[in-house]
């Protein structure tokens, strides 16, 4: 009878044990979005003025009184035409460069902050 | 009595077993039927999200070949710059060839002008492309609209 009594009581504390429930854990993951970059501005250029002066066989005394008259040291830094040309174009080139920089950043702007 | 008795519990225990039977089995096939409405809400779920995700790459790529073009255009623009200045150096406006050097020679003072006028375009581009803001003047001058456009 005894041995009966314990059957019965761990039989029961088995189906009571069944019956508990463990109650589902939710994770909620909420998507921070990231904070927007500001970059500063460009530094603004402010270019010095150059003047070009062209040095012939005709001119070169004159060209080289006015500068004893206005007090300029007597050297110039001269450039042939080729020389004159080659830096006209490196120019251009870097100035298509830059803007070709700037297209890129514009086109970066335009793809990501239409997708915002 | 006692063995009628016998034969009832005996029917009552099959009848109870019965009913469990078909009680688990109900109770079973709720919960399959269950689980097949909640895969098929999922599957709802899972092909309107991938439809719509569908748009939106569609959409994307979309942008990124305008983007891509307009992109090309400005670069073939900027090309189009230098090309246009080289030009100037090697060939008049008929189509002849030139020599720079030969003209400045001839015509210093004149070729001095255009010069000096080309080198104050190409600084005040460079003030412009850095973020100068352009006169009026410069709003209408030719030469350097194609600095005053790439800001904007």
């Amino acid at each position: 009878m005894k041995t009966y009594n314990i059957v019965l009581i761990i039989l029961t504390s088995f189906f009571l044990a069944s019956c508990s429930t463990i109650q589902e854990l939710k994770l909620l993951t909420v998507d921070e979005p990231r904070p927007t970059l500001v970059v500063p501005e460009v530094d603004q250029l402010d270019m010095d003025n150059i003047t070009w002066v062209i040095v012939t066989p005709e001119n070169v005394q004159e060209v080289f009184q006015d500068l004893k008259d206005k007090n300029i040291r007597l050297a110039l830094f001269s450039l042939t035409s080729n020389g004159y040309q080659a830096i006209s174009i490196n120019n251009a080139n870097i100035i298509k460069l830059i803007k070709q920089q700037e297209s890129i950043i514009a086109a970066y702007e335009q793809y990501y902050e239409a997708e915002e | 009595m006692f063995g009628r008795l016998k034969v009832y519990i005996i029917m009552f225990s099959a009848f109870a077993m019965f009913a469990g039977v078909a009680y688990w089995y109900y109770q079973d096939s709720q919960k399959q039927l269950q689980g097949y409405a909640k895969n098929q809400a999922k599957l709802e779920i899972g092909i309107e999200l991938q439809r719509k995700q569908a748009v939106t790459l569609l959409a994307d790529i979309k942008l990124m070949n305008t983007t891509l073009i307009e992109l090309n255009e400005d670069f073939v623009e900027s090309r189009k710059q230098v090309r246009e200045l080289e030009k100037t150096f090697t060939e008049k406006k008929n189509g002849e060839a030139r020599d720079f050097g030969k003209l400045a020679e001839q015509k210093s003072g004149l070729v001095e002008k255009i010069i000096n006028s080309g080198t104050a375009n190409v600084l005040r581009c460079f003030e412009l492309l850095s973020g100068a803001t352009p006169t009026e003047k410069e709003n209408q001058d030719e030469n350097l609209q194609h600095c005053i456009n790439n800001i904007n």
